[in-house]
């Protein structure tokens, strides 16, 4: 199904005002952008040969599997004053790219998008980059996009990152 | 060489009760850990559950050796080097697989999941027929391996002392963490990977005795619900255990931390299992063991986390390795471990525990690695590398337990560090032996 003009303008504006949100740190203000059944998720990836390619994503082992609960708990501790990961906070930019929207039958959208993530913390002027893919399932309550389900397909298997205390 | 001196100046802060910073971030003393150390130490590298069927094979370290961990077709577990004997490529380049056998890209010999030279391209032609003896060129194996409850070790130094006589009495706490089921262990998924500007010895540090961080380190974790405890000193009136080679803890305060959240009916099926000792070290109203690590970088953790408010907290269960890539720099390896033959709902509710809480997402984990990179990074100024730093908790005040069921020195608190300087004693030792 092709998606029209301004619905593609419309979810693409959608998925920035969400790095917006990250990027400012407003943890609480995305975390409303979730459906209450969401799922976040970032399966482990393991490097096999080309021909048992099929198996690199782990179906059931993350590092990140998330209900919008334990989003909310996360966030909850980045709000207190002992959270030393994020204290002080990282710098982050996503940028989000390569937007493919696909219509599922149900009034739900299916989007891709490629994200780099730049992460920079404390007077240290090199910089982590997380590569990767997301795939989101928006759809739209009272009119307003919620996003319920995404998986974060990272192009590394090793994390070259000291920890993931942000949100991709 | 080393400069002698350095290992001098160390060896007495230890036993002094000190420790000079710069250990956290020096590249002379990663080189002699390279030698004198992993190349001496049982290495963990995987469980028997992460090669299941005939021909599965991971590939792992011990620091910058690569390893096959193979299983055969006769169901037998072999460790060899991951290097071609003819031009050293790696004969292996992914992380995982099932495979017939490996097959050198650059000039296509070929071995068997034992390591057995199996086939030289053009041998006859080259070589002449018969002028190489296949058995003299397979891969190598590590010189020794060891499986211990599922566990795959290996040591590089052929004259090592076995695998169980090196655990030695440290398997009677190791048995609380593989023991609690007739089935055993299985991993969940693959271990997370990932890489930390921050020094092996750090996390070791931690995971062997310190008890003492959580009420600052991870107060964040308990106002937002994922650590179930009262309070964040909850191993204050803990116990700690010091061994040569092994350190753990353990809690003692309330009935939701003694049993890590295991629900009752687990319980009550690991005691049948363990032995009338470890049963009377559980009824003095201990938990069962928590942090623990054995010598030199595999830690243990088992505890409860919490991750839902629509149901109680669930025990999980983590091991790691803490591999240096350099100094200053390591990469942990975290496997999410369960019981094989724990239901699927168990299974899930101690994998969504755990991933709240430790591995590569976990809010425990996060800010255990921000302390350790805010450690070894200024380790290296010239200054604060001969910080002094004191290592002497629980030393004026402490006494080993009279009646405790268990081997080594137990102490009544886990605010203390008789464990970490049993870890530094050992790991000195170590460098100073040729």
């Amino acid at each position: 199904m092709t998606i029209d003009e301004s619905l593609f303008r419309d979810i693409e504006a959608f998925i920035y005002h969400e790095a917006e949100l990250l990027d400012n740190h407003q943890h609480n203000e995305w975390l409303e952008l979730w459906d209450e059944q969401a799922s976040y998720r970032m399966p482990v990836r393991v490097t096999h040969t080309k021909r048992q390619k099929g198996q690199e994503f782990q179906e059931n082992f993350g590092h990140f599997d998330e209900t919008k609960e334990m989003l909310g708990m996360r966030i909850k501790r980045l709000s207190t004053s002992t959270a030393w990961a994020e204290e002080p906070q990282s710098r982050t930019r996503h940028f989000v790219t390569n937007l493919r929207i696909n219509a599922l039958d149900n009034e739900q959208y299916q989007l891709k998008t490629n994200l780099m993530l730049y992460r920079n913390r404390l007077d240290d002027a090199g910089h982590d980059l997380l590569s990767a893919e997301r795939h989101d399932v928006i759809h739209q309550v009272n009119g307003e996009w919620r996003i319920l389900k995404r998986t974060i397909y990272m192009d590394q298997a090793t994390l070259g990152t000291l920890n993931l205390s942000i949100f991709l | 060489m080393p400069n002698p001196d350095l290992i001098s100046t160390i060896a007495e802060a230890i036993n002094k009760g000190e420790l000079p910073l710069g250990v956290f971030n020096s590249p002379e003393l990663f080189e002699l850990e390279k030698e004198r150390l992993f190349a001496k130490s049982w290495n963990f590298l995987a469980h028997e559950s992460e090669i299941p069927n005939a021909g599965d094979y991971v590939q792992r370290y011990i620091v910058d050796d690569s390893f096959i961990v193979t299983r055969d077709k006769q169901n037998r577990v072999h460790v060899v080097l991951n290097a071609c004997r003819h031009r050293g490529r790696k004969v292996c380049s992914v992380e995982k697989g099932n495979a017939r056998n490996f097959s050198c890209p650059y000039h296509g010999w070929v071995y068997d999941l034992d390591g057995a030279l199996i086939d030289i391209p053009y041998e006859d032609e080259g070589y002449g027929k018969d002028a190489i003896d296949h058995a003299d060129w397979g891969l190598m194996s590590a010189p020794k391996m060891g499986i211990w409850r599922g566990m795959i070790f290996a040591n590089l130094d052929p004259n090592a002392e076995s695998l169980d006589d090196y655990l030695g009495d440290a398997k009677w706490y190791m048995d609380f963490y593989t023991n609690k089921s007739e089935a055993g262990l299985e991993v969940l998924g693959s271990p997370q990977r990932w890489v930390v500007d921050a020094d092996w010895k750090l996390a070791a540090d931690n995971f062997v005795g310190d008890g003492y961080h959580t009420f600052i380190t991870h107060a964040s974790t308990i106002t937002a619900g994922m650590l179930p405890a009262q309070s964040g000193d909850f191993l204050l009136d803990g116990i700690q255990v010091a061994m040569e080679h092994f350190g753990i803890g353990l809690a003692r305060q309330d009935p939701l931390f003694n049993s890590l959240a295991y629900p009752p009916p687990m319980m009550e099926a690991m005691r049948k299992r363990f032995n009338p000792e470890q049963i009377a070290m559980l009824d003095q109203g201990v938990s069962l063991p928590t942090h623990a690590n054995l010598f030199p970088n595999l830690s243990f953790l088992n505890a409860p986390g919490a991750y839902t408010a629509m149901a109680p907290p669930a025990p999980y269960m983590t091991f790691r390795i803490w591999r240096p890539l350099a100094a200053g720099k390591t990469e942990i390896w975290s496997w999410c471990m369960v019981e094989k033959d724990a239901t699927d709902e168990f299974k899930q509710t101690s994998y969504k525990a755990y991933i709240l809480s430790f591995g590569t997402s976990g809010t425990l984990e996060q800010d255990d690695a921000e302390n350790w990179s805010q450690i070894t990074l200024p380790a290296k100024g010239i200054m604060a590398s001969k910080l002094s730093l004191n290592y002497s908790m629980g030393q004026a005040i402490l006494k080993p337990i009279d009646d405790w069921p268990g081997p080594g020195n137990a102490y009544p608190l886990d605010f203390t560090e008789f464990a970490q300087r049993a870890f530094w004693k050992k790991w000195i030792s170590t460098l100073e032996a040729e």
